[in-house]
């Protein structure tokens, strides 16, 4: 699904070097949910938005979905993130001056669909999420959880190859964090590749896998669940989408 | 962005947007009426005098003492000006044309006290008078050397046997008949007969609107203040002028050269007050116009720093750079239409109030659609700077900031 290989990135200002990346590699197979852990400041984000092509980086090779990303120009990586990518953020970023549908609606106008087709989309993203009755609400008026899940219609409406979130329930107390999760976990039942930042433990043990960063390196990788869970030939090889073997 | 979800977001943010699209709306209004008021001004300055305006010479004399010989000194005068070389005619008037200083009267086409009689503007000048100003006379003929005498303020002069009118004053007393060889009656019901037409030409108050109605009798005043009005080579005038000042000042003592001036100048001076509201209408649309667009600047550049992560969330969802901008642009083209819909009402409203109130000619509708696009395309070169720096904001935004 995705493969990076001894990706750099370094920011620059005026007086100082930041090394967010150095050296990463890591592959991700199609269906895999990823947790990526570690310490503030040790390139998680960084990583995602390298991931989402929200960034470029300097150095090192990235292959996602079968096509080399590193040389895209700018439009091409709109197109890339709006066909491919489904982003979850930490603080939802709805946009506060549109109702739920015209939300939902923005990444799939970005895409041209015809308006019957978006929304069909939209109504099923709603659906899943389980908000369809509140479809001309505007986020205002919805709870983080709410605003969170249509976050995640939105994510999901555009049928992405892998979806990504950044602390996603960073801003959501524990019982909002837990219904954010499990629609996670149902979304990638359901097949979709998801690679998710966060600071809870708890949170990433119901992940398949962990990756640890450290100062901009893969310190660790751990697989949470057990061996007869995930086949071993899967993760290795990914030739065959997980779902499939569940 | 779509055009209906701009809409909604639009409205339920109505506060910047519907104050911009006011002052569009004002600006429009204000702006439109008030240039077609410049045009209308400036059309006034450029009508065709019917006098050779650039090349004529206008000097005041006035004698002094006792034994001050006005007629010897005029006929003198207009001698040594004319032996002048570059001065092509030169005549003494009893006014000058276009310099808002004139005498006016009333002419009837039949002797009956019961008709109200047409205003005109009156002039006295010899032979040599049409010439002076380049006038074109179109039929008839000129005065007679022998029908223009000295006119002196305590003589008896009689009426004139022959005058010279104008076309359009020809057409006010006589209609379609034609006017040549007619009598027309002054205020006493003595007649003059007419001699000759004047194509066109205009008299002394330019804000007068029987300006173009004019009767001239023959005759050399000769009162205490003399105006000789002096036409030149074309290109000479500027190079004249001082020489005619000095050798008039030189060949008699007994008078003072209270002014030599271009005709230019004087009928400038009738014009002022055209000109300056010309200029002031003028600053007022530049401010204006530079003050509407520094609002559109402002709220565009407001709506930009305000929605940064909504851009960076824009971008992070797919929208190209040129999707932003073009979300920006449509943005600002919406507030700028909603305030030309609304400035064209305000618009004729104006309009219409300014023609009742002081009599100023229907605003000409055309105006309208040309101040509408005009708007456009300033408004968007408003708004394109602040939309292009919409488009930079990097999709990282949408991650990075909280
Ligand atoms: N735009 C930037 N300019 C300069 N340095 C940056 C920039 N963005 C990130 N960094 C630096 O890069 C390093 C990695 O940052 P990153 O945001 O990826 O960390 P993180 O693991 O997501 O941290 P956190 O858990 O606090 O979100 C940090 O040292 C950070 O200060
Ligand atoms: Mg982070």
């Amino acid at each position: 699904m995705l493969q990076m290989t001894q990706i750099k990135k370094v920011y620059r200002t005026e007086l100082i070097e930041t090394h967010a990346l150095r050296e990463l590699s890591l592959s991700v197979n199609e269906g895999e949910f990823i947790a990526v852990t570690g310490p503030s400041g040790s390139g998680k984000t960084t990583f995602l938005n390298i991931v989402g092509l929200l960034e470029t980086f300097e150095h090192g090779t990235y292959m996602l979905d079968g096509k080399d990303v590193s040389r895209l120009n700018d439009d091409d990586r709109s197109a890339f993130r709006n066909q491919k990518i489904g982003f979850i953020f930490q603080s939802f970023n709805l946009i506060p001056d549109l109702n739920l549908f015209e939300n939902i609606d923005v990444p799939l106008r970005y895409r041209g669909l015809p308006a019957g087709d978006r929304k069909q989309r939209i109504e099923n993203a709603l659906e899943t999420v389980g908000l369809a009755s509140r479809m001309r609400h505007i986020p205002a008026q919805l709870s983080g959880g709410q605003q969170q899940r249509v976050a995640i219609a939105r994510a999901l409406a555009g049928d992405p190859k892998v979806l990504l979130a950044d602390e996603p329930t960073g801003n959501l107390d524990t019982t909002m964090a837990h219904q954010v999760m499990d629609l996670l976990e149902q979304i990638h039942a359901a097949g979709t590749t998801i690679v998710m930042v966060t600071h809870d433990p708890e949170l990433a043990n119901r992940a398949e896998r962990n990756i640890h960063l450290i100062d901009g390196r893969v310190s660790g990788e751990e697989f949470v669940h057990s061996q007869d869970e995930i086949p071993q030939a899967v993760k290795l090889n990914g030739s065959e989408p997980l779902v499939a073997q569940l | 962005m779509g055009f209906g979800p701009m809409m909604s977001s639009l409205l339920r943010n109505k506060t910047g947007p519907l104050l911009v699209a006011l002052q569009i709306a004002v600006t429009l209004a204000i702006v439109i009426n008030s240039l077609f008021i410049i045009m209308q001004r400036v059309e006034k300055m450029n009508r065709p005098t019917g006098i050779d305006v650039d090349n004529v010479i206008v000097t005041y004399v006035r004698g002094f003492g006792e034994d001050f010989d006005v007629v010897s000194s005029i006929t003198n005068d207009i001698d040594l000006i004319k032996s002048i070389s570059g001065v092509v005619a030169a005549t003494v008037s009893n006014h000058v044309p276009l310099s808002g200083s004139g005498s006016g009267t009333g002419l009837r086409a039949v002797a009956d006290e019961t008709i109200t009689p047409i205003g005109v503007g009156r002039f006295r000048w010899s032979e040599e008078g049409l010439d002076a100003m380049g006038i074109e006379l179109s039929r008839g003929r000129n005065f007679y050397p022998q029908e223009v005498n000295y006119i002196l303020p305590t003589s008896e002069n009689g009426t004139p046997p022959s005058v010279l009118i104008t076309q359009d004053l020809a057409e006010s007393l006589f209609g379609e008949e034609d006017a040549l060889g007619k009598p027309v009656y002054w205020g006493d019901m003595e007649a003059s007969t007419v001699v000759g037409i004047i194509g066109h030409m205009h008299g002394s108050w330019v804000t007068w609107d029987k300006l173009t109605n004019v009767v001239i009798q023959p005759g050399k005043p000769a009162y205490t203040t003399n105006k000789y009005i002096i036409r030149v080579e074309p290109g000479m005038r500027d190079e004249l002028l001082p020489v005619i000042e000095q050798k008039l000042g030189e060949s008699n003592r007994q008078r003072v050269i209270k002014r030599v001036s271009t005709l230019e100048d004087l009928a400038a001076r009738s014009y002022q007050q055209d000109r300056g509201t010309a200029i002031i209408l003028s600053i007022v649309i530049s401010l204006l116009i530079g003050l509407t667009v520094l609002v559109i600047v402002g709220l565009s550049s407001f709506h930009v720093t305000q929605r940064t992560k909504q851009i960076g969330t824009r971008r992070a969802l797919g929208a190209r750079r040129i999707d932003i901008i073009k979300q920006f642009m449509l943005e600002n083209w919406l507030v700028t239409t909603a305030g030309a819909l609304l400035g064209a009402l305000l618009t004729f409203a104006l309009a219409y109030w300014l023609e009742v109130s002081f009599e100023l000619p229907r605003l000409d509708w055309r105006f309208l659609p040309a101040g509408i696009v005009t708007l456009w395309v300033m408004s968007s070169l408003a708004a394109f700077e602040p939309a292009r720096r919409a488009a930079s904001v990097p999709p990282a935004v949408a991650t990075r900031s909280v």
